[in-house]
Parts: C-alpha cells; sequence; structure tokens
C-alpha cells in the first residue's frame, strides 16, 4: 500500500517535458521571402520553364483565427495565379512540410503552378503560424486554423467547394486531412497526400521501435489514418518507397488503406523516391500528368 | 530531411533502455545504490551522441547468490511518464580457478504517463558470462585496502519481449522479443565503483526507415553507450 501511493506520489510530481514542439522544424528568423533568390537548402530546384509569370505571385497577410486564439494571429500565405480569376479557377491548397517556411517550398509550389499548363490552375500556400513571417507559434490547433485562413481568403474571392483540391505533403497531410474530413469555412472537393504521416502514435511506435503508447511523449491528437475514414471524396496518394523519414509501409499504406472508397482512390508507390525527392524521381512531367489526371477525373 | 531536429528526443525512450544493473549479485544483506547516464547513440545536428538517459537504483543482496533491484527512470519521469524497473539477479555459476561465471536477470519495466494513463508491462531477461579480468573473484564488495584492484568484464543478452500484438490502427506488431547483445566493464574503486557498457539496442530490427537517425550497425538498431557509477554500502 505505502509503495502504490509512494508511485502516485512521484506520478504527481512528474514533469511537463513534451515532444510536440519537435515536429514544427521551423524558421522564422527571416526578414523577408526570397523565392527564386533563395539561396538556402532546398529538397530540389528547378529550371526556368517553371518560372511563375509576371504578376502571377501575390504574398497576402491573413489573420487567422483559431479555436485556442483569444486574438487573430497574423500569418504569410502566397498565391500563384490570378485573384480576379479564383471565381473560376481551379485552386490547389498546397500545405506545406514541417522545415523553415515558405521559401523551402517554393520550388514545390512552382511545379504545381506548372499543372497542366503554366497557371492553370491557382496555387495558394501559407506559413503555417511560427513559421517564416508568420507571426505566433506552431501548434496543432494552429496548422488547421492557418490554412482555414486561406480557404476563407479563398471563398471571399470567389471559389467554391467543386473547385478546390486539397495537397497535403509530409506535416501537411494533417491539416489537409484535417480540414476535408471536419470541414471549416469550404469542403475540399478531393485530396492529394504526398508521403503523409498516419499519426503520431505510428512516429512514436516507429522510433522506439517498441509499441509505447503515444502519450508517453506527446500530446499531438494527430491522426490522418483515422479521419481519412470519413473521406468519400477523390484521394491521390503518392509516397516515395525509400522514404526514410515517413516509412511508406508504417505510414502511407496505413492512410491509404484507411481511405473507405477503392472506387476514387489512387496511388503511386514510387521506387527510389526518399522524404523530400518525390516530383524529382518520378520525373516533374510524370509528377504534374499524375496530378492534372486526378484534377480532371 | 532525417537530420533535423524532428522527433529526435523520441530516441530517449528507444524502449526506455538502460545498462544491465547489476551483474555480479551482492552480498546477502548489503544495499548498493547507482546511477545510470546514457542511451542509443544519435544523430543529432549532424554530432553523433548518445541520448542523455538518466536512471537510479537500489540493490539489495536478497540471499546468497541473488539480488534485488529496483530503478527508476528519471528521463521518463520528466516526460510525465512514471517508469519503474525492478528485477532479481541471480549467479548460475562462478569458476575461482578461471575467474569465470554466469549470472542472469528476470524482472520487468513498468510504465504509466500522467496524460493518458496508459500503462506497459515490458518483461525482460539480462544473461550475461562475466570474468574477472583482475584482483579476486568472488561476490561483488568495495576493495578493501591494499587488495588489488577488481576489473570485471562481461558479456551477454538483453532481452525485451512486446506483449502487444497490434501496433496503432491495427498493424501486427512484428518484432515481438528485441534482443540486445552488450558488452562492458566493471571497475572497483575505493569508494566508488564504475561501469562502462556498450549494447547494440534492437539489433534485428531496421533503423534506416523511421524518424529518428540511430547510429547501428548495418542499419540494424541503435548503438547504445552508458556510464553507471555504484556504491556498495
Amino acid at each position: 500500500m505505502k509503495q502504490i501511493l509512494f508511485s502516485l506520489i512521484i506520478i504527481g510530481f512528474t514533469g511537463c517535458l513534451r515532444l510536440d514542439s519537435n515536429l514544427y522544424n521551423s524558421d522564422n528568423t527571416i526578414y523577408e521571402y526570397e523565392w527564386d533568390d533563395y539561396s538556402g537548402e532546398v529538397d530540389f530546384r528547378l529550371d526556368s520553364y517553371y518560372d511563375i509569370l509576371p504578376g502571377k505571385r501575390h504574398l497576402l497577410t491573413l489573420d487567422s483565427k483559431g479555436a485556442n486564439d483569444i486574438i487573430p494571429v497574423e500569418i504569410k500565405a502566397l498565391y500563384l495565379g490570378d485573384i480576379n480569376r479564383i471565381s473560376t479557377d481551379t485552386v490547389i491548397m498546397y500545405c506545406h512540410g514541417n522545415r523553415d517556411h515558405m521559401d523551402f517550398y517554393w520550388q514545390r509550389a512552382k511545379l504545381l503552378a506548372n499543372t497542366g499548363s503554366k497557371h492553370q490552375y491557382g496555387v495558394m500556400m501559407c506559413d503555417y503560424r511560427g513559421f517564416g513571417l508568420s507571426k505566433g507559434e506552431a501548434t496543432e490547433e494552429g496548422l488547421y486554423a492557418d490554412v482555414d485562413a486561406c480557404l476563407k481568403w479563398l471563398k471571399n474571392n470567389g471559389l467554391t467547394e467543386d473547385r478546390l483540391i486539397i495537397y497535403g505533403f509530409s506535416l501537411g497531410s494533417a491539416p489537409a486531412t484535417e480540414l476535408i474530413a471536419n470541414p471549416r469555412t469550404l469542403t475540399p472537393s478531393k485530396i492529394i497526400l504526398e508521403n503523409p504521416f498516419a499519426s503520431a502514435a505510428v512516429m512514436v511506435a516507429d522510433a522506439s521501435v517498441l509499441n509505447l503508447p503515444a502519450s508517453y511523449f506527446t500530446n499531438l491528437e494527430i491522426d490522418n489514418a483515422e479521419e481519412i475514414k470519413k473521406v468519400d471524396s477523390p484521394f491521390l496518394w503518392m509516397h516515395g518507397r525509400d522514404d526514410d523519414f515517413l516509412n511508406i509501409n508504417t505510414h502511407g499504406e496505413v492512410v491509404y488503406g484507411s481511405h473507405p472508397d477503392e472506387n476514387v482512390k489512387f496511388a503511386h508507390r514510387i521506387t527510389g523516391a526518399n522524404h523530400g525527392n518525390l516530383p524529382q524521381v518520378m520525373g516533374y512531367t510524370n509528377y504534374l500528368t499524375a496530378i492534372k489526371d486526378f484534377i480532371q477525373l | 530531411m532525417k537530420n533535423i531536429v524532428i522527433f529526435t528526443l523520441l530516441a530517449t525512450l528507444l524502449f526506455s533502455c538502460a545498462p544491465s544493473r547489476f551483474v555480479i549479485p551482492l552480498e546477502r544483506k548489503s544495499h548498493a545504490v547507482a546511477a545510470e547516464l546514457g542511451g542509443p547513440m544519435i544523430v543529432y545536428n549532424n554530432l553523433s551522441i548518445p541520448t542523455p538517459l538518466i536512471s537510479v537504483t537500489h540493490a539489495y543482496g536478497w540471499k546468497k547468490n541473488t539480488t534485488f533491484h529496483q530503478s527508476l527512470h528519471l528521463t521518463s519521469l520528466a516526460y510525465g511518464t512514471f517508469q519503474y524497473e525492478a528485477g532479481l539477479l541471480k549467479n548460475l555459476f562462478y569458476n575461482e580457478k578461471s575467474k569465470i561465471g554466469s549470472s542472469y536477470t528476470f524482472g520487468a519495466n513498468f510504465m504509466i504517463d500522467r496524460w493518458e494513463w496508459q500503462p506497459a508491462v515490458y518483461p525482460n531477461l539480462d544473461w550475461n558470462f562475466y570474468w574477472y579480468l583482475s584482483g579476486q573473484g568472488g561476490k561483488t564488495c568495495d576493495c578493501p585496502t591494499g587488495e588489488k584492484q577488481k576489473i570485471v568484464f562481461y558479456a551477454g543478452l538483453n532481452n525485451w519481449l512486446e506483449l502487444r500484438s497490434t501496433r496503432p490502427h491495427g498493424i501486427a506488431q512484428e518484432k515481438r522479443l528485441l534482443t540486445n547483445p552488450q558488452a562492458g566493464l566493471i571497475i572497483y574503486g575505493r569508494k566508488l565503483n564504475w561501469q562502462l557498457e556498450s549494447k547494440w539496442i534492437a539489433s534485428s530490427v531496421a533503423n534506416n526507415n523511421v524518424v529518428v537517425d540511430y547510429i547501428g550497425y548495418g542499419n540494424k538498431g541503435a548503438a547504445g553507450v552508458y556510464i553507471s557509477v555504484f556504491k556498495i554500502l
């Protein structure tokens, strides 16, 4: 009895360290976005064929207010395309991964702006709070609120749900899946996930080898594998077979397998692709064709 | 991508590993206390470092050739998880002529967190051979003045059993038994005793497709490095 009491007292005094913030590998020390002039590390660099046309790049400042925010958080977002055509264009909402800021993902956004033909589709991306020039600190709820702030802006500019495609890469698979499974402002008509993670629980299990409960390390509730079960919209999944960060078998296959409708889900398992170079290994043309074909289903 | 900070600290509880607590039983009715530091080697900011797992241990010579030990993992505690380890060390044999002996420990790790009160239990089995490189063989005790310093080399296997058969989302837990080869040195001093150990953690598990950059051998498991200090009371 004494030992049980002693144990409970110890538990009561345990620490509060959590690994949640380690999920966000952000850099908010920059003073401006450099886009094509950015010389920092990136996964790949495109040649001039994929350049954005003059006047098609718009840096935006948006207010994002999540459930836990008393006042809105100011975030930075990017729109590639013609803002006046949002009311008729199809738009890809690109949710980036957990690295640095939008300069790191600029090449990817540019590539998507070449889907079909140059600027055939609008592309939107934002820096989550705590990333780049966005203010605040990164949180799980913040991810969802910030992407939803972009959707509000798109809606205010005339976008309708049938022309909204949501795309999540790596960490971005969390807001992409959450916002199609539990829509807020707009319900995307289709979802694309590139190298998604299944859940915080799988991350912990992969890293700790044993099947330790995720709550030993993190309070993150991200569970794409569970949320995707609510989605009956078309789903395109792409994953590198050699992804050494988010294992294709323990993460991607689990998410893909959880989508309930076999008739509207499509998989591209890319041999030789690691976490960051799937478009490059797949070939930019093949990658863009796969996305275009999926959008035009 | 793997060299970034994300979830690197998950390594702090790579199955909450620790060095062999005691390899040679204590004298009957004697106590010992120990502190252990170390863990699996990871790449962190382009540096190879052992993760700083910390635990404290108490041991008691329960019977001749049988020692009870219990440990509290302080790193786990800092993350809100109470991790208690208990085990019985039993000497199998000791040959005074060759100064070689063997022992095993049967124990378990009990864990529960303060966030969701999720419990976990992991039975452990350690089996070691030990060899007195210097000094007298026999039971572990502080060296009397003038006696030749004792140095013991040991090598063996540490085993963890995963009781859960499924991982999150109903995926089968492929590796239920994790075997970790280990070797170390015990150096007995006049006041404090030291134990250095290297362990190949999860030696049969591929380490090249997980979020943490573990340093293993041939893309398997992680090399663990530990240092312990203990005092026999």
